[in-house]
Parts: structure tokens; sequence; C-alpha cells
């Protein structure tokens, strides 16, 4: 059987990739708990094990003027706190879990882990993130939302990982992300709304909406969202209703332990009606 | 690689290559060091806070293979110094421990939090207690220790 | 001579903030062996075959064919079997044992184990009721039929877990002389010894019990470690070494006992003054699979109900059912949160629906001293819970706030509970069933030993209980030592719940205390034991539950105020003042600290907390989905004392422990009311609840 790897370069975790097939584990905050098993057992994670947290060349924040970058290792809690982040992905990961999660978990896992209820995920599609991707063989990019093919599934394939999330720069006048959780603190979201907008002289420019845990993946539709651009604040805040039935029909979550259909349908639009309210 | 090295409490140790196991079991079964606790295993409680380079971690859904080359503290660790003398009095003082079942772990929290942040608010004293659950107590008194730890102890951060 | 409630520093807390205390799990032993549990895979049915691999040395099954004498765990209502029989009536009854030195090895055992069942029907109605009590007091008939307005309302509660947060934990060996040694995480050591007996059909003396530290208990620690030291009594007998038993959060969360769901209907007559002449309780609660101390737990809910007021005609009638849920059982507050949710917002429903001031309304009806309690007995002592409210509603602004914030749509609210707990165990439970006995040992070292078999579980006895005895024999607290219980060096002073440890067995031991200083000779080994007698005044009819249902009553007012976000109808919890009566605190600051917890799970239990069953399972069996509340959630509290010493307690010392739960749900719902101005019925009152309050009507 291949053993676990832990690579300390890049070159060689995708060397190792190459070669075999691995479960990538980065800070292991979903993979050790999806795969736990009794307490002073092994995890049961079905393939050997990457280890890529401790790869320093990928623990980094970029910025240039298009975009900033950042590696696929630097944990969350180093990008809360770093001035390069947009508030709204800071605001984010100050709802996700808590200090002890955020000093491990990355936002490469959260995206690649591909829970519909994910946060750093959520917020990233609404900021039109793109990822840096490799194999061995080649790099690629694509957008955040692009990866993801369905809950708890991605489009990576078996060589591949994520080596960097890039965040383009633009224009945003109101970024605002809302979680809906069970509690006020570390829990998972029931229902989530990132806003990336921009208002130019009173008209929209830029307008993004994306909804966690209201359907099997973060929900984002570029065509809706175009529909916005162009228009006036006023006209905007006149036709809330107009607004949110035209995102109704994407919003289409499911009873579970945390919630229910009905509630996380009526909170993601009345959370639509947050944004407009607080747009300026 | 056949062994995992990493510091602990100050020394270096090696354990044998099994990158997947539990930072937690390898911590009370191999080092027979109790004061890390398990309260749930998923990441949720706090019990099983440690010190990762200085950060607060739950060391029940980290794997062994993470710690390569860092630096490890536990409670037991923690205890000798002048800081945690610090803390526990004002855990004492102010009336922070009930069953004690979180207490090691919010203690690390503590440690975690002051070293970044000698001074924190109230809300900071919270936020960085959020992923410590405490059954027991309703978290205020925990959180006036936190902030008489941080008033008494000015300096030592 | 300093007052007893001036506070000292907690005697077991270094060894906790250092790591230093031992849980259960913390111990090991050489050639310990592993003990996992294997559960049902369905509600109900009957077992066709178990397939067992053969086992490699060293490795046991252990199922019900093993069972000595009686397979059953000796709780109050002796139905539970501690192996499952043929029939299987919840999800998670355990089947069997398996036991061993490596869990991998285990792991793969029990996947070999096959068992094949035929599934039945299961039951979650409330149709089978197992256990039938009711009482009345006055003419309720013919108040009803007088009545100007009669009103009706329905309440629900849902399960509350515990979440202790140190999972269940036992660990058994046997000793050379044959005898065998349990350690575990429990609130009552001789419950578990008398399991043990009970199922081994063997002799007192071959059964020792030692409390290991324990980390949180809040009442799931009461019955449940019976069932897991009598699996491990006989496998100890099998195996011949020592086994430790400790439980993963999510089979804990899955299959260990709860609070009871319960649905309460109750229904007013109102006079034409406003004024409620009587009231007809039906209290139902889910049982579970297997009643154990159910009947306990509905005695106190509907004891409860007439709240902290007096009505002068009540008929009350009260059923646990029997379901294929998993077995419901104690949790701090037994029977009484659920009750006084129900009667503090039948109260203010009653007020909205005769147009009455609520606040006016429910002042008119509090109990006074004097008073018929709701079973006919007497409230002898002064109760103060006029002053309680004064200051309460004076220190959290109540009365200003509530009219701001009735008139305006701010979608704020502040509420406020009346609640009473009595002290010990229900009707005669004391004197006819538990029969407390304590011992003070004096050793020639003129160290004073207290040999009690109650268990510090957080709350403060390893402090409270020498501080007492320290400051009655006038010595320093440091020579009094009170270890952890041990069967086999303590007495049975009784289990450590129902709020009865201060007040009798810190009364007892007072008693004990004062002897001792009459007699105290240096330099001898002395031995003072005294047992409880009922106050010869106390007077309980189990039959018809007439007459005194507790010795005292400690009293309480929570006011909390909310904010709720009319869009995501998520509430915040933004104050909490609390006022309470628990006769003298033995040390203030651990009374804060009870109260402090106590309302926090309260508060939660009305707003926050969510277990349900879905078809015989529980669908929140881990942390991340059954929510406590974090540090986030939790405001800044206050809580005020108030002195009123009860002649027997030890300084005036009533019960404590429950009572701070209690109050918290309808304060908190009544606050959530007020913010939305909608009705409340059920908890916990979720934002998923309250958009459909919003939303239809
Ligand atoms: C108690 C608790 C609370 C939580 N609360 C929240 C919350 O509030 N909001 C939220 O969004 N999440 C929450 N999470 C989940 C969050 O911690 C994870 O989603 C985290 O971001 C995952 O990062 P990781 O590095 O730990 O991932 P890992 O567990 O290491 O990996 C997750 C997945 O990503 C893959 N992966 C990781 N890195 C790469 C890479 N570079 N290339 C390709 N694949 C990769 C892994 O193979 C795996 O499939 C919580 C988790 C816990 C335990
Ligand atoms: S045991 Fe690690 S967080 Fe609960
Ligand atoms: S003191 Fe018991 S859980 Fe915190």
């Amino acid at each position: 059987m291949v053993n676990h790897g832990m690579p300390q370069t890049l070159e060689e975790a995708l060397i190792l990739l190459k070669n075999d097939e691995y479960q990538i584990i980065a800070g292991g905050t979903d993979l050790m708990v999806q795969h736990r098993h009794w307490a002073q057992t092994l995890p049961k994670i079905p393939k050997p094990v990457l280890f890529i947290h401790h790869v320093k060349e990928l623990n980094y924040l970029l910025d240039t003027p298009e975009y900033l970058e950042i590696g696929a290792t630097t944990p969350m809690d180093m990008i809360m706190s770093s001035p390069l982040v947009p508030k709204i992905l800071q605001h984010t990961i100050e709802e996700i879990a808590a200090p002890g999660i955020r000093h491990m978990a990355t936002l490469a896992g959260n995206i690649a882990n591909a829970s519909p209820a994910a946060d750093g995920l959520c917020t990233l599609i609404a900021l039109s993130a793109d990822l840096v991707i490799a194999s061995l063989d080649r790099k690629r990019m694509i957008k955040v939302e692009e990866v993801i093919s369905g809950p708890k599934r991605n489009k990576l394939a078996k060589d591949e990982m994520i080596i960097a999330i890039r965040i383009p720069h633009q224009d945003q006048s109101m970024s605002e992300f809302y979680k809906v959780g069970g509690r006020r603190a570390d829990a998972i979201s029931k229902v989530s709304l990132a806003a990336v907008i921009h208002v130019h002289q009173s008209i929209i420019t830029n307008w993004h909406l994306a909804f966690g845990a209201v359907g099997p993946r973060v929900v984002h539709d570029i065509h809706t969202d175009q529909r916005m651009i162009g228009m006036k604040i006023d006209d905007v805040k006149r036709q809330t209703d107009a607004i949110i039935a035209m995102y109704e029909p994407l919003i289409t979550p499911i009873d579970d332990q945390r919630s229910t259909a009905v509630y996380r349908k009526q909170v993601a639009l009345n959370l639509i009606r947050r944004v407009i309210i607080n747009l300026h | 690689m056949n062994e995992i090295i990493f510091t602990l409490n100050g020394k270096t140790v090696s354990c044998p290559f099994e990158p997947t196991r539990r930072l937690l079991d390898v911590l009370r079964q191999d080092f027979n060091l109790i004061g890390v606790k398990e309260g749930c295993g998923e990441g949720e409680c706090g019990a099983c806070s440690i010190l990762l380079d200085h950060n607060v971690v739950n060391s029940c859904i980290l794997p062994l293979g993470n710690v390569h080359g860092k630096d490890i503290m536990t409670i037991e660790g923690f205890k000798t110094t002048k800081r945690f003398k610090v803390i526990e009095q004002a855990f004492i003082e102010m009336g922070a421990v009930q069953c004690g079942f979180c207490t090691p772990g919010m203690v690390m929290s503590t440690e975690s939090l002051l070293h970044h942040n000698p001074h924190p608010t109230d809300q900071e004293i919270k936020i960085a207690l959020s992923g410590n659950l405490c059954r027991c107590t309703g978290y205020n008194m925990i959180i006036d220790a936190v902030k008489k730890a941080s008033i008494v102890g000015d300096g030592l951060w | 001579m300093s007052d007893i409630s001036k506070s000292i520093p907690k005697l077991d807390a270094a060894s906790k903030i250092a790591g230093e205390a031992l849980y259960v799990s913390d111990i090991s032993m050489p050639g310990m062996l592993y003990a996992k549990t294997v559960r049902s895979t369905i509600v109900k049915g009957k077992i066709l075959s178990i397939e067992k691999p053969s086992l490699p040395e060293g490795y046991f099954i252990i199922d019900r064919q093993d069972i000595p004498s009686r397979n059953v765990v000796k709780i109050i209502f002796e139905d539970m079997p501690y192996f499952a029989t043929d029939h299987i009536e919840h999800y998670g009854e355990p089947i069997l044992l398996m036991v061993g030195p490596h869990l991998d090895m285990m792991d793969e055992l029990i996947k070999k184990i096959k068992i094949e069942y035929a599934e039945a029907t299961p039951l979650f109605d409330f149709k089978d009721s197992v256990v039938h009590y009711e009482y009345a007091k006055g003419d309720p008939k013919s108040v009803f039929e007088r009545a100007s307005q009669i009103i009706e309302m329905t309440y629900e509660t849902g399960y509350q877990e515990q979440a202790y947060i140190e999972p269940q934990g036992m660990l058994a060996y046997p000793e050379v002389s044959g005898k065998m040694t349990f350690i575990g995480s429990i609130q009552c050591p001789y419950y578990v010894k008398n399991a043990v007996i009970h199922a081994l059909g063997c002799s007192e003396d071959q059964v020792r019990v030692i409390q290991a530290t324990v980390g949180g208990a809040f009442g799931g620690k009461e019955e449940f470690p019976s069932l897991m030291a009598c699996q491990l009594a006989v496998a100890v007998q099998k195996a011949q070494k020592p086994i430790k038993l400790i439980y993963e959060r999510e089979e804990d969360m899955e299959v260990t006992t709860k609070r009871h769901p319960s649905k309460i209907s109750l229904k007013a007559s109102v006079d034409e003054f406003g004024n409620v002449q009587g009231i007809i309780a039906q209290v139902s609660l889910d049982g579970g699979a297997y009643v154990g101390l159910s009947s306990v737990v509905l005695s106190r809910a509907m004891i409860a109900a007439s709240g902290a007021y007096t009505f002068h005609h009540l008929s009350v009638q009260g059923d646990v059912y029997r379901t294929n849920n998993v077995p419901t059982g104690a949790f701090r507050g037994f029977g009484a949160p659920q009750m006084f949710f129900a009667i503090e917002m039948f109260m203010n429903h009653i007020a909205k629906a005769t147009h009455q001031d609520p606040f006016a309304f429910r002042m008119r009806h509090l109990a006074r001293q004097g008073d018929q309690t709701s079973t006919s007995g007497k409230f002898r002592d002064p109760i103060i819970l006029e002053d309680l409210i004064q200051i309460a509603t004076q220190k959290a602004k109540y009365h200003q706030k509530a009219k701001a914030f009735s008139l305006t749509d701010q979608y704020k609210g502040i509420g406020m509970s009346f609640f009473l707990h009595g002290c010990g165990f229900t009707g005669s439970g004391e004197s006819t069933h538990i029969k407390a006995t304590v011992r003070l040992h004096k050793l020639i070292s003129d160290k004073v030993e207290i040999q009690v078999a109650a268990v510090d579980m957080g709350q403060g006895l390893k402090t409270t209980l020498p501080k007492l005895v320290a400051k009655i024999l006038e010595i320093p607290i440091h020579q009094v030592i009170f270890e952890s219980p041990d069967t086999d060096v303590v007495p049975d002073s009784g289990p450590t719940v129902a709020s009865r440890t201060t007040m009798i067995v810190g009364g007892l031991l007072a008693r004990a205390a004062k002897e001792l200083k009459g007699v105290w000779q240096s330099g001898i080994d002395q031995v003072i034991t005294k047992r409880y007698e009922q106050p010869s005044y106390i007077e309980w009819d189990e039959a018809t539950m007439k007459g005194d249902a507790y010795p005292a009553y400690s009293w309480g007012v929570n006011i909390v105020e909310v904010e709720v976000d009319r869009l995501t109808m998520q509430v915040k919890v933004k104050n909490v003042v609390s006022a309470y009566d628990v006769g003298k605190a033995i040390d203030e600051q651990i009374i804060r600290g009870q109260a402090d917890g106590g309302i926090t799970q309260g508060i939660a239990y009305g707003y926050l907390e969510k277990m349900v069953s879905q078809k015989g399972r529980i669908r929140q069996k881990n942390m991340t989905d059954y929510l406590i509340p974090t540090s986030v959630d939790i405001p800044k509290m206050e809580t005020i004392l108030i002195d009123n010493p009860y002649p027997l307690g030890p300084y005036g010392a009533k019960g404590a422990g429950e009572l701070t739960l209690v109050g918290g749900a309808p304060a908190v719902c009544l606050a959530i009311e007020m913010a939305i101005k909608r009705h409340i019925t059920k908890i916990p009152a979720t934002p998923e609840y309250l958009m459909e309050l919003i939303n239809h009507e």
C-alpha cells in the first residue's frame, strides 16, 4: 500500500500526486471530523493521506495590482488578521468556527470540501475569486464556483491540488456577509448571504449575491446578478419585492437537523431585503 | 520519513510515523498528558485545546502529521510558568471552575489570547473562548477571570 | 465570627485548573481492557438471531446470557434491561458488550457480528400510559361550573440534553478479595452499588463504588451509570480483568437519558373580578421505552402545577407514556422546568385574554406564607417572593422597559418568571426510601473526615461541606478532609440529586459537627453518626398526593431581556437579572456560579437547545447539531441573593442547584412574546418556530 505523504515542497507534493492517489489534508478540520472513529483509534480515511499544511511556499498572502493571492495552506486566522484582505472576507472568517479551528483551517480546504454551507466558499464566490490549480504537468485557473460539482464534491483531477486563491481587486462600496447560524458563535450556517456590490453615482455597477445552505451548492447566478447592473439605488429600493422575486427560484433549501426549508427560504429572501435596506 | 518529531512542552520528542493519528491520543496515551481532555472528538467543545506555536488548536482533530517540526504546549507544560500562576489565581479567585472538565482548555485559550492581545476587551475575551464550551458556569465568571488575569499579569504577556 | 456566606477559594479548583484532577477516562490500570457497546439498529422489533464471530484470546462478548441474576437496572420502576431482551424497544438499545485489549481488533470483530431482526411498528404517540397520577385541591368542579370565563391552552416542551462536557464513563475491576470495584463519573455511588448487587445477586460487601472527578452531570449521571455498571459487572466477572467503558460523544447523545418532552394542557376558571379560581391541569410526559424514574419526574411536574401562586381549587392529572423513543430521565429541575414554562406562560396568556395587566394579575395570585400548597400542605416558612420581585424589577428596570417595549415595534422584549423549587425528595422519599446517614470521623491527628456519599460534580460540595463542618467545629478548613466518596468508607447519605445535599446532608453534618464539638477530645479517634429524621409536622399521603410535598422551598425571580432580529427571528439575550431566596448561601460565590450556570441552561432550554426524535432516532446527536450556549451567547448576568434562613437547614440553607434552571425558559419566552407580539406555546422557541408564528397570525 502507498504510504502517507509528507512533502516539504510543492514540487514534491505534485510528484506524489502524479504517482499515486491521495487524500489531501490541509488543516484537517473537515477530514478529521468526517472520518473520525472511536477515541484512541485512527480516523478511517480510505486513501493514503498527503499532508500539505507545512508546505511553506503555499503559506502566504501576496498583493498585486490586479488581485490578492492567498496561498492554499495559509491558515484562516492569518488571513483574517491581514490588512490586505477585503473586509468582507475578514468578517466571514470571524464568523467561521472558533479560534482553535481558525488557526488550522484553510480556505482551500473550505472550498475543496464543497459544503453548501461553507462560509468562506460563499464569500469567495461573491468576490468572483479564482483558484490556481496545479498538477505536475500544468497549472490552470478557474472560478471558485466552477470547481464545485455538487454537495461535498469537487472537480479537481486526481493529480491536482489547489495552490492559491486569487481575489480580483474590484470596486465594492458595499460588501456584507450575513450569517444565520443556530447560535452567535461557532455554528454552521443555516443560511448565509454574501453580497459584493458597487454603487457609482447612485448606479449599481457591480452586484454579486451568493447564498449558502439553500441548495446543493452555494447559490450564485451571474445572469440574475447582471440584471441589477445599471439600476439606480432608488429604483432598487422601490422594486425590492420584484428583485426578491427574481432570486426566489434560485433558493431551493431542504429540511435537516439544523433548520427547515421554509425558514431557510424565507430568511434567504429576507437577507436580500436587508442588503437592499442597507444599500447606499 | 519514519518518525514525526516535534517539541512537546519544551522538549524534543519523536513518535512513530502514524501521521493520521489524533494528536489528542498521542498526548494522552503516549505521553500520559491527561490534562488534555476529550469532550467531543469533533472540534466543537475545546476540552482538548492545546497550543501549537502559541496558537490554540483542537488536538482531537489535529493529525499528528500536522505537528511535525512544531512547538506543542499542553497544560502540563504551561503550568510551570509565571503566566499560568496568574491565570490560575484569577480562575480560583473569580470562581471560574466548577466541574473543571473544560478548565484546562479554557486556560490554554486564555494563554493564546493574552499572548496575542494582552489587554483584551470583554468582547474579545468572549470571542477567544467561543470554541470552549462550558456547561457549568454560564461563562461570566470565566470571562471575569480572564479579565482579572490580564490586569494582574500586566507585563507578563 | 465571619458570615458563612463569605466566599473562600474552592478547595478543588487548583487541581482541576492544572489538569491534574482524575476523571474516569484519565485512569488506566495494568491489563485493562476496553468495552464497546453493540446496539440495536432498529427501533422496535424482535431479535431473530445473533451471529457472533469466534473470538481471539483475550476478547469477550458479554450479553444477557452471561447475566447471573436479574436483567433489569434497579431504578425506581424496574423495567429497563441492561442488555436487550429478545424485544427491542428503542433505537440504540444495548445488545452486547465487546471487550478486549485492542480497539481496532474490537472494531473488526464488531463488524463481523450479524444481528437479524424482525421489525415491528413503533409507537411514538402518547397512547400507552404506564404511570397515571392525579390529585385535587378544593372543589375544582364547582368553580368551573361557576366560572365567568374559562381559558384553555396547551403547551409543549422538547427534549433537553444534559450535555455535560465529560461523556459518561465507568471503570470496573476485580479485587483479589473477589470484590468488584467501580470507579465512575457518577452522581449516586449507592445507586450504582445497589444496582450491581441486584444485577449480580451478590452480597453487599462484594461491591465497592468510588466516585472519580465528575465532569458535569446535571441529572444525567443519576440513573444511567447504574446501567453501565451492571453491564461492566457481568463483563468483569467473565473476563476477570479491569474494563473501561467510555462513551463517545455521539453515543452519549443518542442513547443516554434526557429531559422528558411534555405536553401540558391547562384550563383556568376565572371569576368576574378577573381572578383565577381554579386550574385543571393535564401533564403528559414521554417516558421513552422504559419508565425508570419517570414517575418521580411526573410527580414533581404535577406538584408544580400552581407555579409560585396559590389557587384554591386544583385538579391535576398526569401520565407517563411509554413510547419507542430513547428513555428519558433525570435532568436538573426534574419535571419542574416543563411545568413552570407552562404555568408562567399561561398566567400571562390568561391576563391577556382577560384584558388585565399581566404583572398586576400575577402579583395578586402570588403564594403567601400560611397558604395551602398545591397538594394541600402548608407554606409554613416566610415567603419573600415580593421582596425578590421588587429588587429584581428595580435592577432590571423591568417596568420602564416593559412599558416601552410593549408599545413599540422594536422587536425588543423583557420577560419575568416567578418560581419555587421544593427542596429534597418529593413526599416522604427522604424518610421512606433514602434514610440518609452521615458520619464525621475525627482522627487521632485531630483532622476531621467527612464521610458522606455526596458527589461534587462541580456544584462545590468539596468546599461547602468542609466549610460548614470547619465553621461549626471552629477549626481551620484544612483540618477537614472530604475525599470523593468510596462506598467502602462512607455511609449511604443518599444520592446527589433533588437539591437535597446542602440542606439534608449538610444539615446532618452540621448536627454531627455540633455533637462532635461537645465531646471533642484532642488526640483521640472519634466517630459521630447522624441519621435523617423527618420533621414531625410533615405529613404526606403518597396515594392521594396530599400533604407537604417538600419540607422547604427555595424561591426565585428571573428577568430576561431580548432583542429579536425581525428578518431572521434570531433571539439575542441582552440582559439577565435574577433574585433568589435559597435560605442562606453557604458560600456566596458558589451560589452565584450555580445561578449563572443554571439560568444559562434554563434560558437555552427556552430558546436554543433543540433536540428532536424522528421515528425514534435523535436527530441532533453531536455538539455541532445540538447547540448549547457559547461565551458569546450569554450576556452579563446579575444575581441578587436575599437571606431567608430555613430553621432546619445548616445555617439556614435550603436547596439551590435546580432552582436556578427552572425559571429561565418562561422568562426568555415571555420576553420573546413581548418582542414579537405573539403567543409562545412551545419550547424551544427557535427562529423557525417564531417565523411560523409571525407568518400565521
Ligand atoms: C467545530 C467546527 C466548526 C466549523 N465551523 C465552520 C463554519 O462556521 N463555517 C465554515 O464554513 N466551516 C466551518 N467548519 C469547517 C471548516 O473548518 C473547514 O471547511 C475548513 O475550512 C477546511 O479547511 P482544512 O484546511 O481544515 O481542510 P481539510 O479538512 O484539511 O480538507 C478539507 C477538504 O479539502 C481538501 N483540500 C484541502 N486543501 C486542499 C488543496 N490545497 N487542494 C485540494 N484539495 C484540498 C481535502 O482533501 C478535503 O477534501 C467547521 C469545522 C469544525 C470542526
Ligand atoms: S474534544 Fe476536541 S473539541 Fe471537543
Ligand atoms: S466547569 Fe464544567 S464544563 Fe466548565
